[in-house]
């Protein structure tokens, strides 16, 4: 192996330590899946008693500002997370049993966005997993309570606005990329599908909310994922070409940008797909709860009986791992990231959340 | 370092028996007790009053075993090394084959004074002594045996053992060589043992060249003799020494060689002459080595001495009269009177003539003849050569106290100088009461036969109380020891071996997993045997548990819970899969695959690390298939393959082995478990229909073992009926070779860049050294700092100088700044340097996130990226460390929990290279 490979393998690493937060598609109906509307069998009671003890964890976890720490790295992606883990449950997030964490992670993540430029915190990672949040609360959380009385109006943004912001920030970022995607810093010319995928699931998920996100964006970040889209179904990690290798998390990514993005028609969705539903008992090379994250949402999108063979592997790893507190501790991302990629994963047994609807 | 580890064993062993009255355990765990039927246990022996009795406290054993000294062999003790020489200028051979080192003080017709080193001063009634000699250490060359110390064995599939710090052998053609330095001139006085009629050649004057040790002097078995003989091509010699007779025997000689003139002259320990052969060669080459082959039947070498000869042949005896041997060979006949110690002046007399004779000329004094001795109870061997026989009095203080009739007063020996106790009387047989079923009693270090006895189980205690044929008492095994109890040798095979029929796949093999499926199922319907499927009465199934256990029963149903069962054999009526390997409901048919498809059967793949199948199912007609069994009731069984769910038919299905996920572990490390240290008695009872059962045994009575079993609930054996008992940790062993626990999955075979990957560094992670840029002079740069000041490389020549490259929207940057700031915090003292470079962000940013991390440190802006680009730094964080000439030594991209501690090391590494300048180093280019 050449000193070369060496290099890029562990730039790889580096840069997929770097991000994290995913994002989920948005818009809120109240009405559109009431909860009797769920696919298939009742949540069996196993996956219940897990998800319950979960979120018992991140509530008792939560800080009193709203976010989280002591994990990997706090920001309003990591926040954002958190909070759909709780909106994914089902109890009602105005008056529920965990309204309170829900408007204080709320909070949490609008007081983070610089209110001239949209941005959401640290890098583009956070800024496409916050946004994905906003956009699944956006709808369903009151905004008539989100904020105590009093304080300054302009930082006392709705989560409609703060939404709205925040796809202008993305736009605002792809307009300066040459790949027309997404890299850490919103100023960055080059792009990877990891931090692309996080940003363009949250902008699927704001047009989803109805927000308004032109077509040319998404087609200009879909192209971008296209040609990262070898024909094998792998998927390159950085810049405008090449380096394939075997990532769950981006093949998983890719297939569900292109589901969600409604592009079910490209021939590399076919690819991405067919190389996951080959391989479900795979495990994943590292980082392991983000690729769970999202081969959990690209398998239930793209082939529900294929998501129901791979869930069944994931209920039984879960359960193994899952600690006497309710957490799950990730060893590279630490117990409340690993608990909230975790619970996300497990929640598409749910299907509480908009983005989660096929 | 052989040796060196073998005198700490014996100082640690030494040590300890000073104590040896007070705490046994602690004591010379390496001295064996062996009986006279063969039976051995290791142990120590602890303080006893009663005369002529041993107390013997066994390793594994509560309580120490009590024998008469008449029903015990030898004990052998461990032997120190150097051998110790024995102190005294006399050797005195008394009646009994006794032997005593001392000087001699005085000497009357009665009494010889002696001042022995180790006993002090001591009186021997003449009428004991048979000879005394002038004891010169100087001519001595070697006395032992000393084990196998000095031997080689010549085929290692053949080997000589040591017992006792004796040679034995009772291999067919085994030969041990050593060059003892045996002179040209040299008396050689061995003895040999056997326990059944003996074929060996010993042989003196060997080089190792089997020509030479065909032509020197050789003692041979010939039929029923032992003979001396030498064989040169033109002339020969041979002379009987004794007869042998079948059974039990030894042979006791004393040669005098002088290999230059090809003579050897043969005496018995009495003084007789036995031979006299005279085999010369024309160009004699002398050579010290000896040579033993076993040729058939056992041997024992347990007497070796070489030393100096003076050439000068013994004289022939007439009679037994009481003669002087002078040290020039001459013969004095006569009784010595007396002895003056002051002038060292012998006083001979020989009928009414007196003469004088000084001490330095004497030899060897004949004093009186052998006579028969009364059978004595015990003989003591010390390591210097040093023989008592007589009654054992007591054992106290770590001494063991002896009369002996050959010396006036009551001596003493501390144990630690014992090479070996002799047994030397012969009680009656002895024998079990009739009611105890006689077994043997195998643990580390101890053989013994004999039998259970009624017991409870004691917290310090086994309820397993042993009762030696031979020893007059019971004691108790120590809880949790290892080791089994044999009652039926070979335990019958269980039934379950024929070979299972092979079944023909005349079915091309379909695609896919439905296709496996398919034919799993298919086969199954076509060549099901008549009479193996269809409907099973209850108790037809067998389950195998991890344990070993073997328990005819009918398996009712098995969930995610575990196995419902029903068994007339234990009261369970749930067993966790944990605890179980296998299941049969077929039990004529064991799972018979050959190696390679057994092997690729049992491979797990790789995609599957993470999710391997928990069971493998075995149809009645030889297909198997992995999974994870999800139910199994009496007429479906559903398993999930490859994440399908898939039912089949309970009555397809001939066996369902487990895999459990330490089967992999195991697999993975070829490194053998230490033993657990358990505190309870466990057995497994093999029972001679073939049922298995491990239990706690809590008490046994009446020859019935109760107690209960984690897993079975209460569980007894009926010792009448059990072929063995398997104890403590010896059960898992003995599993392990059972026919279902070869049943293992084995590792995916990891890709080779993993594993290279693996071996680089240690754990896979870079050294840092892989960057193009380390060993180069550093890219020369200069930036604004953070605080407004400026940085110039080119200044910071002389220092050790860190450069991290970070961002502030880099989570693992700002992971491992704080690491890298403590690392080189850490040497203060010393020229070291630690600048932040930022990578193209705002200071109000940079500030910012210094701020939210309580981060002070030196920033380099890099508002351009161009520092970035000369670093190469694609991808961060990244680390450089420039050693104080201004080169780059290494290049870290990447945090980690690592990081620091490469980091350390790198820096420290720099520093030492400042402190000494390699001179040799060139000028970088």
């Amino acid at each position: 192996m050449s000193l070369r490979f060496v290099f890029r393998r562990r730039c790889l690493l580096v840069f997929a330590a770097a991000f994290m937060t995913l994002a989920m598609i948005p818009q809120q109906r109240a009405l559109a899946q009431p909860p009797n509307a769920r696919i298939g069998e009742a949540v069996p009671r196993d996956v219940r008693e897990m998800y319950d003890r979960g979120l018992q964890y991140l509530a008792n976890s939560q800080s009193q500002n709203g976010d989280w720490t002591g994990g990997f790295e706090s920001g309003p992606g990591s926040t954002g997370l958190a909070l759909m883990v709780f909106l994914a449950s089902g109890e009602d997030p105005n008056f529920g049993l965990y309204s309170n964490n829900v408007r204080r992670a709320l909070r949490s993540i609008i007081s983070q966005q610089d209110a001239s430029t949209g941005y959401l915190g640290n890098s583009m990672y956070h800024h496409g997993f916050g946004m994905l949040a906003l956009a699944e609360a956006y709808g369903t959380v009151d905004d008539r309570s989100l904020w105590p009385e009093g304080g300054t109006p302009a930082q006392k943004r709705s989560i409609g606005q703060a939404l709205e912001l925040a796809v202008r920030a993305s736009i605002t970022s792809q307009k300066k990329n040459q790949f027309g995607a997404w890299r850490y810093s919103p100023d960055s010319t080059d792009a990877d599908t990891s931090v692309a995928g996080a940003v363009l699931v949250g902008l699927l998920a704001a047009r989803n909310a109805g927000v308004e996100v032109p077509d040319e964006v998404i087609d200009k970040a879909l192209g971008y994922f296209q040609k990262m889209t070898s024909s094998s179904g792998q998927v390159g990690y950085s810049g405008g070409f090449g380096g394939f290798d075997e990532s769950i998390a981006r093949i998983s990514i890719a297939t569900l940008v292109y589901s969600v993005g409604r592009r079910k028609d490209f021939p590399q969705y076919k690819a991405t797909l067919g190389y996951l539903t080959q391989r479900l008992e795979a495990p994943p090379q590292g980082w392991v709860e983000y690729a769970r994250y999202y081969q959990a949402q690209a398998l239930f999108q793209g082939d529900v009986e294929a998501w129901e063979k791979w869930n069944k592997l994931l209920v039984r790893q879960l359960k193994q791992s899952q600690q006497a507190d309710g957490s799950f501790r990730s060893q590279q991302f630490g117990a409340p990231l690993g608990t909230a990629m975790s619970l996300l994963a497990l929640a598409l047994n749910y299907r509480f959340l908009p983005i989660y609807e096929r | 370092m052989r040796t060196l580890i073998t005198a700490l064993l014996l100082t640690i062993a030494f040590g300890a028996t000073h104590v040896l009255a007070d705490a046994p355990e602690a004591g010379a765990k390496l001295a064996k007790l062996n009986l006279p039927n063969g039976d051995y246990v290791s142990g120590a022996p602890i303080a006893s009053t009663e005369k002529n009795t041993l107390k013997w406290q066994g390793n594994h054993f509560t309580q120490p075993l009590e024998y008469s000294l008449g029903r015990i062999g030898t004990v052998h003790f461990p032997l120190p090394e150097p051998l110790p020489k024995p102190a005294g200028e006399y050797c005195f051979e008394l009646a009994g084959d006794d032997v005593v080192f001392g000087g001699l003080v005085s000497l009357n017709a009665d009494i010889v004074e002696v001042n022995s080193p180790r006993f002090g001063v001591i009186h021997l009634p003449r009428a004991s002594i048979r000879r005394f000699y002038r004891w010169d250490g100087a001519d001595l060359i070697y006395l032992g045996p000393n084990g196998l110390t000095g031997w080689s064995t010549m085929n290692q599939e053949k080997p000589w053992k040591e017992d006792g710090g004796q040679p034995i052998s009772s291999i067919e053609g085994a030969i041990i060589r050593g060059d003892f330095g045996v002179p040209a001139q040299a008396v050689v006085e061995f003895e040999v043992s056997w326990k059944n009629k003996p074929d060996f050649a010993l042989v003196i004057g060997d080089n190792g060249n089997d020509t030479v040790a065909r032509q020197a002097f050789r003692f041979e078995v010939w039929i029923d003799d032992l003979i001396v003989q030498r064989e040169l091509p033109t002339v020969a010699d041979v002379a009987s020494l004794q007869g042998i007779q079948p059974g039990a025997g030894r042979a006791h000689v004393i040669a005098y060689l002088d290999q230059t003139k090809g003579r050897m002259l043969v005496y018995a320990p009495s003084g007789q002459q036995l031979a006299d052969l005279k085999v010369a060669e024309k160009d004699p080459k002398p050579s010290g080595g000896l040579m033993i082959e076993n040729k058939r039947g056992d041997l024992r070498l347990e007497r070796l001495r070489i030393s100096r000869w003076n050439g000068i042949p013994p004289q022939d005896i007439q009679g037994s009269r009481a003669r002087l041997h002078k040290a020039d060979g001459s013969i004095v006949y006569g009784d010595i009177a007396s002895y003056d110690a002051t002038k060292r002046e012998f006083l001979v007399r020989d009928g009414q003539t007196e003469s004088k004779l000084p001490a330095n000329q004497l030899s060897t004094v004949l004093v009186s003849s052998p006579t028969t001795v009364e059978p004595r109870a015990m003989r003591a061997v010390c390591h210097d050569g040093t023989q008592i026989s007589g009654d054992l009095l007591q054992l106290q203080d770590g001494k063991l106290s002896i009369t002996t009739p050959g010396i006036k007063e009551g001596i003493s020996i501390p144990v630690t100088d014992l090479r070996t106790v002799v047994g030397l009387k012969r009680d009656e047989a002895a024998a079990l009461p009739s009611e105890i079923r006689l077994g043997t009693l195998e643990l580390d270090g101890t053989l013994l036969r004999g039998g259970l006895i009624n017991g409870e189980e004691q917290a310090d205690a086994s309820c397993l109380i042993w009762r030696p044929i031979s020893s007059s008492n019971a004691v108790p095994l120590k809880p949790g020891v290892s080791g089994r109890i044999v009652y039926r040798v070979p335990p019958p095979k269980p039934a379950s071996t024929q070979p299972a029929p092979q079944v023909q796949r005349a079915v091309p093999r379909q695609a896919g997993l439905g296709g496996a499926i398919m034919q799993f199922l298919g086969n199954s319907n076509n060549n099901a045997p008549k009479g193996a499927t269809g409907t099973k009465k209850p108790s037809s199934h067998t389950l195998h548990l991890r344990s070993g256990d073997t328990v005819p029963c009918e398996i009712v149903a098995i969930d995610e819970q575990g196995l419902s069962i029903k068994s007339d054999v234990a009261e369970a009526k749930l067993v966790p899969h944990d605890k179980v390997k296998a299941v049969e409901l077929v039990t004529n048919q064991p799972p018979r695959l050959g190696k390679t498809k057994r092997e690729r059967l049992l491979m797990l793949p790789r995609l599957q690390k993470d999710s391997p199948p928990t069971q493998l199912l075995r149809s009645i007609n030889g297909d198997y298939l992995r999974g994870r069994l999800v139910s199994f009731s009496a007429d479906k069984l559903r398993m999930e393959v490859r994440l399908e769910s898939k039912e089949i038919a309970s009555n397809k299905i001939a066996q369902i082995i487990w895999f459990h996920p330490d089967e992999l572990t195991e697999n993975a490390s070829s490194e053998s478990k230490a033993e657990p240290n358990e505190t309870k008695t466990r057995v497994q009872a093999l029972k001679s229909d073939g049922i298995r059962l491990t239990f706690f045994p809590q008490h046994l009575k009446d020859k019935l073992l109760e107690g209960k079993s984690d897993v079975l609930g209460a569980c007894r054996a009926d010792i009448s009926d059990v072929d063995q008992l398997i104890l403590g940790p010896s059960i898992e062993k003995a599993a392990a070779e059972l026919v279902y626990h070869q049943w293992k999955l084995s590792p995916p075979v990891e890709p080779r860049f993993v594993t290279a990957a693996d071996n680089d560094g240690g754990d896979g992670r870079p050294s840092g050294l892989e960057s193009p840029l380390v060993g180069k002079p550093a890219p020369i740069f200069e930036l604004d700092q953070l605080d407004g000041k400026r940085f110039k490389l080119a200044e910071t020549k002389g220092k050790v100088l860190v450069l991290d490259f970070w961002a502030s929207w880099c989570g693992p940057c700002l992971q491992a700044m704080p690491e890298i700031h403590r690392t080189v915090h850490e040497f203060e003292d010393k020229p070291v340097a630690l600048v932040g470079v930022n990578l193209e962000e705002p200071p109000s940013t940079v500030k910012a996130a210094l701020e939210r991390h309580k981060l002070n440190l030196t920033v380099a802006m890099d508002q351009d990226g161009v520092v970035a680009l000369k670093y190469g730094a694609t991808a961060i964080p990244q680390t450089v460390v420039i050693d104080a000439q201004g080169n780059v030594t290494r290049v870290f991209v990447g945090g980690g929990p690592k990081l620091a501690e490469d980091l350390k090391a790198a820096i420290e590494e720099a520093l030492n290279k400042g402190n000494s300048p390699d001179p040799a180093q060139k000028p970088a280019t």
